[in-house]
């Protein structure tokens, strides 16, 4: 990582950045249950256990998007990264986790690297991480099976890579949002957001579990699929 | 495996302006990655892992009537009954709710009733004491379906009195209150579960556990399980994965006795104060954390009382926009001692009487202060309970914390 121990630089805070974005999206999968809870396995990152996708396609996908968006946060012509949950058969917009994304331009002139310790950036980037976690308190449950898209806003004259197309924002209508906290490395700043339908409707949860334990409490994500490939184990 | 290879499909450039494309005011354009799939059709990634999502809700709904068949018997029964009005289909209206049949009480849309019965004890607590059930309300004419987040509103002024976002972080930074108003009375095991996973919340939050209590619980089952379907001894070493599991046992058994006897201290006596305390002592903890139910608890009981999980949900989603227990900077390892306010006379074992203990001063409290809506409680407000016959208890068990 291109950073000294006594700042940062344009390109260390790009990855740092994109890095986020990586374990940031992974977490909102898992917790979201809008993948399996056994397609992802537990990492140690920023000092806490946070799960990554193991399900190959998914994981050439995401890296696909980091890697294009490392490039363009290094350029500074990025603007936002959207996670955007929808019903898989209304298409309905559920749930949006919008990061906002400020750079610092001047950073691309001077190459002289920011006082501020990855450490710190990274204890900043912890307590994002948990709060996306700890939405799962009070965010309603995911009764149908959903997609996710990853919409990202860039400068208006920015030429579309190959493999991109333009998109819709997706926006939710009738929304509500929460914000979480932001973290900066000082060159790019990064504000978190979720929206999510206010029409949201709770369904019920059977919490006890049965003998193998095959069925999680109700704060474990809660996945259609994953139901139904432990639903053998209920005899 | 071969992996499919991505490329663009036929693009689709939207009206640059038009109203499909939302532009910002600094000019941005959205882009997104697409992804082929077997045919030849754009697939979202989740599709990719979803494409039996039909066989799957058929199979959720035999795992329903499964989990029915299971619970059914005694007490439970009742819930499965209970739940089977409310299936897991997708994009189903739920049908009403057994509660609102039976009429609806003002400014009760998006939470749903439990009956008490004569002994006072709620549904919840007979049928489903071990659950926080999720109904899915829709009450019979209601038109917008209902929202987690939507608070209900009162007939008579049509407006509910709830504080903005702002308002909600301004108050928790500056008086380091959080005050969560619930539209209507809760029972007691409700607020059993309120301080229960407010716990759970705080020890996250405060970095005492790597991951989230229940996540954690799961997750430890599943290794013990694991390690008992071989058939010979293994001798595996203390940390896998890089973590102690020994002090990760530990600490769930600490956590899952404090919860068991808090939960009984609630079935013998009102409890209108929690305090949790971090570090330290318990004069002068590091960190101090009250939940105050003085004026649900004076309120309890009257009437019809609101469903946990609602309120739970309002309860978190309280806490979250306050932020009260973030920190970006890490906090350290420390032992966390619960005390509650109880009758003298409860009768309560475990839990150690501190007649002269005082709630400390010298330590910045954090309160979450819980209450109900007078006005949408069906009757006036409630005189202030005398709490002078209660004392503190104090848990024996410290809950220590582990990282890793």
């Amino acid at each position: 990582m291109s950073s000294t121990l006594k700042g940062i630089t344009l390109k260390g805070s790009a990855e740092l950045v994109a890095e986020f974005f990586s374990f940031g999206i992974n977490s909102i999968l898992y917790q979201r249950g809008i993948y399996p809870p056994e397609t992802f396995t537990r990492v140690t990152q920023y000092d806490m256990s946070l799960y990554l996708t193991v399900d190959p396609k998914l994981k050439t996908y995401l890296n696909s998007v980091v890697s294009q968006l490392k490039e363009w946060l290094f350029d500074c012509t990025v603007q936002k990264l959207v996670v955007v949950i929808s019903c898989l058969e209304t298409n309905e917009v559920l749930e949006r986790w919008q990061f906002d994304i400020e750079c610092d331009k001047s950073a691309k002139e001077s190459s002289a690297p920011r006082e501020k310790s990855i450490k710190s950036i990274q204890e900043e980037i912890r307590s994002v991480i948990r709060q996306i976690t700890a939405t799962v308190t009070f965010l309603p449950l995911l009764e149908t099976a959903c997609a996710f898209d990853l919409l990202v806003y860039t400068d208006k004259d920015l030429v579309v890579p190959e493999k991109w197309e333009e998109s819709g924002p997706q926006m939710i209508i009738d929304s509500e949002e929460v914000r979480l906290r932001s973290f900066t490395t000082t060159i790019h700043k990064v504000n978190s957001m979720l929206s999510m339908c206010s029409r949201a409707v709770y369904v019920p949860v059977p919490l006890a579990p049965c003998p193998c334990f095959c069925f999680p409490p109700f704060s474990l994500p809660q996945s259609v699929l994953w139901v139904f490939q432990h639903s053998t184990c209920c005899k | 495996m071969s992996e499919e290879p991505i490329s663009m499909v036929s693009v689709r450039i939207l009206e640059r302006y038009g109203c499909n494309l939302n532009y910002e005011p600094n000019e941005s354009v959205v882009l997104r990655l697409q992804h082929l799939g077997v045919d030849g059709t754009a697939v979202l990634p989740a599709e990719m892992s979803s494409q039996s999502d039909a066989a799957a809700r058929d199979a959720t709904e035999r795992l329903e009537s499964v989990r029915l068949e299971k619970t059914s018997g005694g007490g439970s029964a009742h819930a499965g009954r209970e739940r089977q009005a409310e299936p897991l289909t997708t994009g189903a209206r739920s049908p009403p709710s057994r509660d609102t049949e039976k009429g609806d009480l003002p400014a009760t849309a998006g939470l749903q009733l439990e009956k008490v019965s004569a002994e006072g004890h709620s549904e919840s607590q007979t049928t489903e004491k071990q659950q926080l059930t999720y109904t899915s309300p829709s009450p019979v004419g209601s038109t917008g379906g209902t929202s987690a987040f939507k608070r209900p509103t009162s007939e008579a002024t049509g407006t509910c009195a709830e504080p903005d976002d702002g308002e909600i972080r301004r108050t928790a930074k500056e008086k380091g209150c959080v005050s969560v108003v619930f539209p209507g009375t809760v029972t007691q095991d409700s607020c059993y579960k309120f301080v229960c996973e407010i716990i759970k919340c705080v020890l996250y939050q405060r970095q005492q556990l790597p991951m989230m209590y229940d996540q954690l619980v799961f997750y430890q089952r599943r290794q013990q399980a694991a390690s008992q379907v071989e058939d010979v001894v293994v001798r595996r070493p203390a940390k896998t994965d890089g973590w102690d599991w020994r002090k990760c046992q530990r600490t769930l058994q600490e956590v899952e006795e404090l919860l068991q006897q808090l939960e009984n201290l609630f079935s013998l006596s009102q409890v209108p104060r929690v305090l949790l305390l971090l570090g330290g002592t318990i004069t002068l903890p590091k960190e101090l954390y009250e939940v105050n139910m003085e004026a649900l608890m004076a309120g309890a009981g009257a009437g019809r009382s609101l469903r946990t999980a609602p309120c739970l949900r309002q309860l978190f989603r309280t806490l979250f926009v306050a932020d009260i227990l973030s920190d970006a900077r890490p906090v350290r390892l420390m032992a966390t001692t619960v005390m509650a306010l109880g009758h003298r006379d409860c009768g309560v074992g475990w839990f150690r009487p501190k007649l002269n203990y005082r709630v400390p001063t010298q330590v910045k409290r954090h309160v979450i202060s819980l209450s109900s809506e007078p006005t949408l409680c069906g009757h006036g407000p409630v005189k202030p309970a005398d709490w002078e016959d209660y004392v503190w208890f104090q848990a024996p068990v410290t809950v220590k914390g582990f990282c890793k």
